[in-house]
């Protein structure tokens, strides 16, 4: 029985607040250009280690 | 060493004050960020643990540790991202069997999918007490061409016990049909299994791949 390292490649889509350029208007109700948020979808990527067995 | 200040979204976001300690962390941030200050992100364009995206991060990019994984026969590394060229650091990296004479490194070939044959990369060993040592650069894997190259970095060689400087790493050069990549790299002895030491993977940014 021999024994591997191997890695498994995970991709994780997750919702970020990414900070974009876009108008806000502030308290007087005057508009300018500023940073909003928008809630976005971004792909992570995590390398998970498993051990594997074979009969080689 | 500048400090690092870690700004939430809601110290920036609409109608947020511009306060002195945001200022200051504005200023003091490309600063802290160039020096690696505690919890700064790590620079990508310099060698890094594939797996540590800030420096306050617990990573230094494992690949294979003894104590952890125990005897193997092959170790596999994580995939190879675009953008990013990688180095292995090889510790106190022995084989199991007495008879066995080298370090061989495969290239996982994406066109061909497949691994390459077993190249190489330490040869002449003499013992299973023989501890293999350096850092192994893995050249610009990501990047499509007919030959993908690994060259030590930090010169490999083996010790036995406390002599210094048996074996010499040798350079492995793996041929392709077709100009392509390669994402992924798998070491093994041409005898016996991994019984000590670590490797850990490093990388660092490129601007050819991605």
């Amino acid at each position: 029985m021999a024994r591997h390292v191997v890695f498994d490649r995970i991709e994780e889509d997750v919702e970020e607040l990414v900070p974009v350029r876009g108008t806000i208007v502030n308290r007087r109700g005057i508009k300018a250009p500023g940073v909003v948020f928008e809630k976005k979808t971004v792909t992570k990527v995590r390398h998970v280690k498993r051990i594997v067995e074979d009969d080689e | 060493m500048t400090t690092w200040l870690e700004i939430a979204n809601g110290d920036v976001d609409q109608d947020s004050p511009v306060t002195q300690p945001l200022m200051t962390g504005l200023r003091d941030n490309v600063r802290a960020a160039a020096e690696g200050a505690t919890g700064a992100p790590v620079l990508s364009a310099g060698w890094h643990p594939f797996d540590k995206s800030d420096t306050d991060s617990t990573e230094v990019g494992d690949v294979y540790d003894f104590s952890d994984d125990g005897t193997v026969s092959t170790i596999t590394s994580p995939t190879f991202e675009d953008g990013y060229e990688y180095a292995f650091i090889f510790d106190g990296v022995s084989s199991s069997n007495a008879s066995a004479t080298a370090l061989n490194i495969s290239l996982y070939r994406d066109t061909t999918a497949a691994y390459s044959s077993a190249i190489p990369i330490m040869s002449g060993l003499t013992s299973n007490t023989e501890l293999i040592f350096g850092t192994l650069q893995v050249q610009l894997p990501r990047v499509a061409r007919w030959m993908h190259s690994t060259k030590w970095i930090a010169k490999g060689h083996t010790i036995i016990g406390v002599t210094l400087t048996l074996t010499s790493g040798v350079d492995a050069t793996i041929s392709t049909a077709a100009k392509q990549t390669v994402s992924a790299a798998r070491f093994s002895f041409d005898l016996g299994s991994f019984d000590a030491g670590t490797i850990r993977m490093i990388r660092r940014r490129e601007y050819i791949s991605g």
